[in-house]
């Protein structure tokens, strides 16, 4: 009954420890790092602009 | 196998945006912003009802068979359809999420439109900045069996329900009185749950809530309700949560598991609950029945009763799946950083990832007072801005996880770690528009909407909905057109298309009489 629908995907292969064996993984590697380091750096500005506010405000009725 | 419907209902915390600034105790669905609210409700319907039906009251139920409302508090509520398998809840949970953000997204956007600068967004999480909670309330149907005793599923399943965080947590950054001590929970509803066994929601929550509301013959079925568990992103988290559950209901209805070797006193399971929450190491043992247990000890008990129990019965690919991820999750908590296993299946693991990472970039740690603050190299701080504070950054961070937004992606990928995914993209997102389990009660509601829509396409007619888990009517005017009364509406294994007549709501009704007066 449909399960083609629910196929389950195994978690992608962690990417290679050893970078120096295989250079066109150690450059993916980089950029996978870099592109890291380029989220990391827009979370820090997000933080920065919002988080101050956001923590005093977030205050909620309660429910159940 | 025996089937068994399970469903959960997922409150939101929602924070209102006036410009750009957050609003503080100002609820969306509230009173004050009526306008944002009906237009959030009419973004809702038009994009996931025909525009010919409309429900006017701010209780919606979709072609999905999934409910939306407003609940106490005024927390949105996102309540699933009808599932007889862990799999389809996944879906129909995670196709939630996306209504929910993409409606949010519109709404906000004709708001601005009209030049009202009044946004929301919505928290797929337990906790707010003041400790205020909101649940997430799993369903399991039971048999109703005149020899149930609460104490005794007590003493069954609690031992099983207080350490499920060591997946299903969401992880909570905690700051405590003492000004500057935090801390870091496993679970954000651990602490909220304060008794074993009371039918309260609101200021009495236990381990086993004992609301019997089944929404379906009363005679045949008992519905479970489970309120201590933490709402969920991560799909791994929320199969897990309902399906071991769904394993232990089985046992326990079989006679398969008649007792456990974990005592017999429900105070104990609640001082555990909150003792494994404290403990990110996972090594925490408390002592129940005489002996020192860690949560990794109660889990492989119930994985094993469990393992011998699905031996037993006929094989079924969904349960080698439930069990093998159950075995990888054990396997993974008992690594020596466990976070960093568990990270692609456990929230509160991934959480702990970001936040480390955080520490590590930002130059502090677990002992830094909360109150101490990050200056960020290279910024400028002599206007008035100050460095954020480490409890700032971490609550930031804690509670944007869990938004239905860009910003909570953003953090969650920051991690590095891809998350294991138990559906699809395309079984989520067909979600949204039928309900994922084709064998239940769902499927009969998702009709008697498509019949309603062909009905008033039909007729050119505008019907207005009344519809519960129960009951299904559609009305032109005022006037019943289609109707649908409890006792037909009784058997939430039922998929088919049914009506009653105009004149008897619970009579079964044969086609002809549809077309209406």
């Amino acid at each position: 009954m449909g399960q083609e629908r629910k196929k389950k995907q195994e978690r992608p292969k962690p990417p290679d420890e050893d970078g120096a064996a295989n250079p066109e993984v150690a450059k993916k590697g980089k950029k996978i790092k870099e592109d890291l380091d380029k989220l990391l750096d827009e979370i820090d500005e997000i933080l920065e602009e919002n988080a101050e506010e956001f923590v005093k405000s977030y205050v909620q009725r309660g429910g159940e | 196998m025996r089937r068994r419907i399970r469903g959960t209902e997922v409150e939101y915390g929602t924070e209102v945006y006036i410009g750009r600034e957050p609003a503080r105790r100002r609820y969306f669905f509230g009173s004050e912003f009526q306008y944002g609210a009906d237009i959030f409700f009419e973004v809702l319907q038009k994009r996931y009802l025909s525009e010919r039906l409309f429900y006017p009251h701010r209780n919606v139920f979709l072609r999905n068979g999934a409910r939306f409302y407003v609940d106490t508090g005024f927390h949105p509520e996102w309540a699933t359809p009808e599932a007889d398998s862990s799999f389809d809840l996944v879906a129909d949970e995670k196709a939630g999420e996306l209504i929910l953000e993409e409606v949010a997204e519109e709404t906000n956007k004709i708001l601005a439109s009209k030049g009202l600068g009044v946004g929301v967004t919505f928290f797929k999480n337990n906790v707010d900045t003041e400790n205020n909670t909101y649940g997430c309330h799993e369903s399991y149907l039971m048999s109703c069996d005149p020899e149930f005793r609460w104490e005794r599923l007590l003493l069954l399943l609690a031992p099983h329900l207080i350490s499920r965080q060591l997946y299903a947590g969401a992880g909570q950054v905690h700051e405590y009185m003492v000004r500057g001590r935090w801390s870091y929970f496993l679970s954000q509803r651990a602490h909220k749950i304060m008794f074993c066994l009371h039918g309260g929601t609101t200021e009495h929550r236990a381990l086993i809530n004992t609301r019997n509301e089944p929404h379906a013959d009363d005679e045949k079925y008992r519905r479970l309700h489970i309120i201590l568990g933490d709402s969920n992103i991560q799909p791994a988290a929320i199969f897990l949560k309902t399906e071991t559950t769904v394993m232990a209901l089985d046992m326990i209805e079989d006679g398969f598991l008649e007792q456990t070797p974990f005592g017999e006193d429900g105070h104990k399971f609640l001082r555990a609950i909150r003792e494994f929450a404290e403990d990110q190491t996972l090594r925490k043992a408390c002592e129940l029945g005489g002996k020192n247990i860690t949560l990794i000890n109660l889990q492989e008990f119930y994985r094993d009763k469990a393992r011998l129990f699905c031996e037993q019965a006929e094989a079924d690919p969904e349960r080698k799946f439930a069990l093998e991820l159950w075995d990888k999750v054990i396997e993974a908590a008992k690594k020596p950083r466990p976070h960093e296993a568990l990270a692609p299946y456990a929230d509160w693991a991934l959480k702990q990832v970001i936040i480390e990472r955080d520490m590590e970039r930002r130059g502090y740690g677990r002992k830094t007072s909360g109150l101490e603050r990050i200056p960020l190299p290279g910024k400028d701080y002599s206007q008035n801005r100050k460095p954020l504070t480490v409890y700032e950054r971490l609550k930031y961070l804690d509670v944007w996880y869990h938004a239905l937004h860009p910003i909570g992606r953003k953090i969650r990928e920051s991690s590095g770690i891809e998350p294991y995914e138990i559906v699809t993209p395309e079984a989520i997102a067909e979600a949204r528009y039928v309900p994922s389990s084709r064998n239940t009660r769902a499927m009969a509601r998702h009709r008697q909407i498509l019949a309603a829509e062909e009905l008033a396409e039909r007729n050119k007619w505008t019907l207005s909905l009344n519809v519960d888990w129960q009951w299904f009517k559609a009305s032109r005017n005022d006037t019943p057109v289609l109707i649908a009364g409890a006792k037909l509406m009784s058997d939430p294994y039922d998929p088919r298309l049914r009506f009653g007549s105009l004149s008897s709501p619970e009579t079964p009704e044969t086609d002809s009489g549809r077309d209406g007066p």
